[in-house]
């Protein structure tokens, strides 16, 4: 199998080395497997040299009269620079990688982050709160910049990563020799991410989406892909007193082609496809109304049009014929492409090709360009790459009060060994135990657990545990996998109690963990490769939030019971039953009463006169002897 | 406050407390009686409410499903070879179906002889996932063709959408009731791939019955009394609705669909509160029990009838439909009800208003021990100074009825008819062993009831429908002490409420159900079983055939 590492580096690296002007772009295609493509749009701006300042906010106010930003954003210099960020990543990504069926990521991983949004930046500070007061005013800065809601980066998710800061301590651009540079890092896993993210990114482009490859990038045809990623990285690069920004920004997607040609010709229902189109196995029962579905065609036939539903609108810098790069990564022999320039008196079409193992072309005319692609098997493509390392992380368990994560990690390579750098943060509420981590290793002679495993496997490792409501936990581990086998990492922890006030909007959804970054090094300790494991919904327990009011109510009504009989005792005479059977009987009410049972005592003993024998008892023994026999 | 004065001054003045003693046991079995009419008005007129959706995402059945015309033709393709299957080994069915799925671009993985199929959601966060589960065979024995056919087409078909944003996870199971479950289990604990939590499962049905069915039927009881959110059943049947099909709950006649009567609705709640008890313990799953205990929202689907008027793509719609109802949610199931009783697919009870039916039975049992007590006119000093003693009868009583539970499972005894013989050994021990003194002869009884009554109370929120049946069949214990009865109406007393007894009537392969549920299904019953029911049986059993109430009955007489 071919290397394609270097090819990867010279698609990057490529326009930077031909070109002297200050942008490039450059959009590559590689078909994967299954009628997939994965789509690179790649962006370079360089600004003009400046001199670095350290710009301290509480003495003067912002001066860069002398900055000629050119090419590079007006809008973003002035955040940089005010908050005196020397380095900036920004991620923004959704959908799931399937490495198995598409190899390694694009760029190594470099440009793609986890689900949501990530932040980090390499910030100019005399000390750590400096650095934090700036990473703070500028996530708040960043936030309405890109429509994303980076202005809930706080203390309890903000990490200060070890191994980034390490593999950036050759890093030294410095405006003032007393200062240090701080890594700090923070990740939104449960933003979406949409076209209000896209419009902004476009934005910071000197063509503004209008011309060039940019021109094809509409926000329904993008989003509606299997995974995205865009990333936007800016650094500073200085010789001598002389510095410039450099800003890559990037856009990869995979776009299923049979669904977009699909949606091209159907439109974007997904209504069943009529009987006469359906692809049916011959060899099993066939008839009008049974079909054994075969797979996906391979002999497909699509353009840039049906994939993106626009055309390339010319290059992006007209001066600049070098300026604006397709790269095709396919099977030469197998594949036809076909270029169509569309200009305003003619069409012209060529077929393009090429002897080395990509395809480049370059988009220098002013015409609308559209590239359609045929092959009569789609299967044959360049071959693609395995990761060094598979990983992934689920949540274990099912109580409300606590759980447990199970990270697996799997060498497939069956001779090499793979060292990589395993990074977590978890929101501090959930409370790790890390006594709790066990090792379970299944290699070609079986499965091995024990805490004698670890000294093995782990050969670092990290821990800052969590501050309530102030700091995430963070873990990093070193890990040296051999070759064929894989280890699984499992470790528990408890769920804490929010306060009321502390439940977002849609608290019955879940809290997301973010994705763990995991980096793979070579022998020498350099990063190679960089991926994520996919997010995690944590539930908490979760309060029904009329619960208040129903403790309001019953408070309310206790209280009231309360002041009732503790009035009635303040305001009562207390006096004996004698007595009150003395007061009862000269009462009005009781007056009546008796006045009427004599009357009606007389009423009776008129009526039916008492019986001889009866004559020594009184009239009122005579009632008491009724009652008892009516009992 | 001064109300409450005047009534307790006149109770005290007329001697009410001495009569209402004497009464205590007609009290108690009134407030039984009333248990169970309170039960029999919910299905009234005005004491039900009607099915709503509540939580506003899931908006079900306003998206038209396209799962139907052609769709109907892949399902026929696949069915027949499914057919094909039938003779083979679960080995062989999973490999031509894995690739089949394979075709279709989907990822597949096993666990032991389950097969399960992963589609992640291009859009989303990749944290939560949707379970279609399909058994091989069917709840009644049949081969599973038209399910397994179905699952396939619709895997296929949620591929060409690209709405979803929760994965969609396919299980291809041997059986729908341990290997489910353990599916399930190995899902929350060592599987290696996964999709995030599980929100909603649905388990299908569709046997032999060829392209089309009359209508289908809806099973929803979970483990140990825990029930699907009302508004996943509501959704469903909505969907239903709008397709036209009628559906069936707790085995209804089809002569009966349409009808909605008083009748119709109290067999539906009868029949519901019977099935949810039996749920787990039953030797046929019915596969949504499964789920139960990992906070998934489950139910079964079942197609029945062979002549029509509905096809098999409108199943499949209603499974589709309801996937994206549920893929709409934001939150997890929350808004509407986890605890009611159904009366009609359009119609229930809510927790609130069935619990005070299983309240009145615990009081009951609370009153006819504080009767025991009272009425055997012993002192209630001699109770106390002999508490100890009785509390040390109970507690080795639990002890022996800790080590059936444990014992039983592993010894796998198939049958109940024998332990209903082993209840009455005290019978044969009566003329060997010294009798207990008339204190501990009643305070046994007394605490025995008193204990049902707490195992009641403790119960009636979590699993209502034990709660109740329990304490239906233990009534017959409050009518032995109070007064004592003769020796033949104890012991047939003791006989109708001993639970082997009970479970015998219920089928040999209930008590098997019974035995190895926790095992198997983690379902808890069995404990409660033989540490509630059977440990208080036992006691008043023992108190009653042991025990000497001479005295006492001769002193009831004297005060009459």
């Amino acid at each position: 199998m071919l290397n394609w590492l270097p090819i990867w580096s010279i698609i990057v690296l490529l326009p930077s080395v031909i070109a002297g002007t200050y942008y490039n772009e450059s959009l590559s295609l590689k078909p994967l497997p299954r009628n997939k493509l994965l789509s690179t749009f790649a962006f370079q701006i360089d600004s003009l040299p400046f001199t670095l300042q350290y710009h301290n906010a509480s003495i003067d106010s912002l001066n860069d009269a002398n900055h000629h930003y050119t090419y590079f954003p007006r809008a973003l210099g002035p955040i940089l620079e005010s908050s005196n960020i020397r380095e900036l990543h920004l991620r923004f990504t959704q959908g799931w990688w399937d490495s198995e069926s598409w190899g390694k990521l694009p760029h190594d991983g470099f440009r793609s982050g986890g689900t949501g949004v990530e932040v980090s930046a390499i910030v100019e500070a005399p000390n750590l709160a400096v650095a934090k007061e700036n990473w703070f005013k500028f996530s708040k800065t960043l936030s309405g910049f890109f429509c994303a809601s980076i202005n809930f980066v706080d203390d309890s998710i903000t990490t200060f990563p070890k191994h980034a800061v390490d593999s950036h301590k050759e890093k030294k651009y410095f405006s003032d020799k007393a200062n240090k540079l701080y890594y700090i890092r923070a990740a939104l896993p449960s933003e979406p991410i949409c076209t209000e993210n896209l419009t902004p990114f476009l934005k910071l482009l000197p063509t503004r989406g209008k011309a060039g490859i940019a021109s094809l990038l509409d926000g329904h045809k993008l989003f509606d892909s299997l995974w995205h990623g865009m990333s936007i990285d800016v650094s500073t690069e200085c010789e001598g007193d002389n510095c410039i920004l450099k800003m890559d920004q990037t856009i990869d997607h995979v776009i299923d082609i049979i669904r977009s040609i699909r949606k091209k010709e159907e439109g974007g229902l997904p209504r069943p496809t009529p009987g006469d189109k359906l692809r049916c196995d011959p060899e099993k029962t066939f008839s009008v109304w049974q079909c054994f579905p075969l797979g996906d065609p391979t002999e497909i036939d699509w353009s840039l049009e049906t994939l993106y539903g626009r055309l390339i609108n010319g290059p992006a810098l007209m001066n600049d014929p070098k300026g604006t790069v397709l790269n095709i990564i396919t099977d030469r022999d197998n594949w036809r492409i076909t270029a169509k320039q569309d200009r305003q008196d003619s069409i012209v079409t060529y077929t393009v090709g090429s002897d080395k193992d990509i395809i480049t072309e370059y988009i220098n005319e002013q015409a609308k360009y559209d590239f359609s692609f045929h092959t009569s098997d789609s299967r044959l493509i360049v071959p693609i790459e395995t990761p060094p390392l598979i990983a992934s992380r689920s949540l274990t368990g099912y109580s409300q009060d606590k759980g447990g994560f199970r990270v697996s990690f799997k060498n497939p390579s069956l001779d090499k060994s793979v060292d990589f750098v395993y990074f977590e943060s978890l929101p501090w509420f959930s409370r790790l135990y890390l006594n709790t981590l066990t090792l379970k290793v299944h290699n070609s002679s079986g499965d091995f657990v024990g805490k004698d495993l670890e000294s093995t496997y782990i050969k670092n490792r990290y821990y800052r545990p969590a501050i309530d409501r102030s700091r995430p936990s963070h873990l990093e581990l070193l890990l040296s996998i051999p070759a064929n086998s894989s280890v699984v990492l499992t470790y528990q922890f408890d769920k804490s109690l929010l306060l009321y006030h502390e439940y977002p909007p849609d608290a019955n959804h879940g809290f997301s963990v973010e994705p763990a970054v995991i980096t793979v090094l070579d022998d020498n300790g350099n990063d190679i490769y960089e991926f994520r494991t996919t997010s995690l919904l944590l539930t908490l327990p979760t309060p029904d939030f009329s619960m208040p009011y129903n403790v309001i109510i019953m408070t309310c009504t206790i209280m009231s019971l309360m002041f009732g009989s503790v009035f009635n005792l303040l305001t009562k005479k207390v006096i004996t039953e004698d007595e009150l059977d003395q007061l009862t009987k000269q009462s009005k009410g009781s007056k009546l009463i008796s006045a009427l049972k004599e009357k009606i005592q007389k009423f009776k003993s008129k009526a039916k006169p008492p019986p001889p024998s009866d004559t020594k008892s009184t009239p009122q023994s005579n009632s008491k002897e009724e009652e008892n026999s009516e009992e | 406050m001064a109300l409450a004065e005047t009534i307790s001054r006149k109770i005290h003045k007329l001697g009410l407390i001495p009569k209402l003693i004497k009464l205590l046991p007609i009290v108690s079995l009134l407030l039984a009686i009333s248990s169970v009419s309170w039960l029999l008005i919910l299905p009234l007129e005005g004491n039900y409410r009607r099915t709503y959706i509540s939580e506003n995402a899931l908006m079900p059945s306003q998206a038209t499903s396209f799962f139907r015309e052609s769709e109907w033709n892949i399902v026929r393709g696949y069915r027949e070879e499914v057919g094909k299957l039938e003779a083979e080994s679960i080995e062989v069915r999973n490999q031509v179906i894995e690739s089949w799925l394979h075709e279709i671009g989907l990822i597949t993985a096993y666990h032991e002889n389950t097969l399960y199929s992963i589609m992640h959601a291009p859009r989303g966060d990749d944290t939560e996932a949707m379970v279609l589960a399909v058994p091989w065979i069917t709840s009644d024995d049949e081969y599973n063709e038209g399910a397994i056919a179905l699952a396939v087409a619709l895997s296929r078909y949620f591929t060409r959408l690209s709405i979803w944003s929760k994965n969609i996870i396919v299980v291809f199971v041997e059986d729908n009731k341990v290997p489910l479950r353990k599916w399930v289990e190995a899902y929350h604990t060592s599987l290696e791939e996964t999709a995030g939590s599980i929100e909603a499962a649905i388990v299908m049905e569709y046997g032999k019955n060829g392209d089309y069915f009359d209508y289908y039927e809806l099973n929803y009881e979970g483990l140990n009394g825990q029930l699907p959110n009302l508004d996943l059943l509501n959704t469903l049947n909505l969907i239903g609705y709008h397709e036209g099909l009628h559906c069936v709950i707790q085995g209804t006649p089809s002569t009966e669909l349409i009808k909605n009567t008083y009748f119709t609705r109290l067999r539906t709640l009868v029949r519901g509160i019977i099935a949810l008890t039996l749920t787990g313990i039953k030797p046929k799953g019915q596969g949504c029990e499964a789920f139960s205990g990992w906070q998934i929202q489950a139910f079964t689907l079942k197609a029945k009838g062979t002549t029509g008027p509905h096809d098999i793509t409108q199943f499949g719609r209603l499974v589709d439909s309801t996937f994206r109802s549920v893929n709409n949610l934001l939150e997890k199931f929350h808004q509407s009800f986890f605890f009611y009783l159904m009366l009609s697919t359009k119609n229930f009870v809510s927790i609130g208003t069935y619990l005070p039916s299983a309240v009145l039975m615990a009081v009951s049992f609370t009153f006819s021990s504080l009767g025991t007590i009272l009425i055997s006119g012993i002192p209630l000093n001699s109770f106390i100074t002999e508490s100890s003693k009785l509390l040390i009868i109970f507690v080795s009583i639990e002890g022996i009825c800790l080590i059936l539970a444990l014992a039983l499972p592993l010894i796998k005894i198939d049958l109940s008819i024998g332990l209903v013989v082993i209840s009455f050994l005290p019978l044969l021990l009566k003329n060997y062993v010294k009798k207990l003194n008339k204190t501990i002869s009643f305070g046994l009884i007394a605490l025995s009831l008193f204990f049902i009554s707490l195992l009641i109370v403790a119960l009636l929120i979590v699993h209502f429908s034990l709660a109740l049946l329990l304490g239906l069949f233990c009534l017959p214990l409050t009518f032995i002490a109070q007064p004592p009865k003769p020796q033949i109406k104890t012991l047939i007393n003791l006989l109708i409420s001993n639970p082997f007894f009970i479970i015998a009537i219920f089928g040999q392969d209930v008590f098997v159900g019974l035995v190895t549920s926790w095992h198997d299904m983690q379902c808890w019953t069995w404990f409660v079983v033989i540490l509630g029911w059977y440990s208080a049986w036992l006691g008043v059993a023992i108190a009653s055939l042991m025990g000497d109430f001479t005295v006492e009955v001769d002193k009831v007489k004297k005060d009459q």
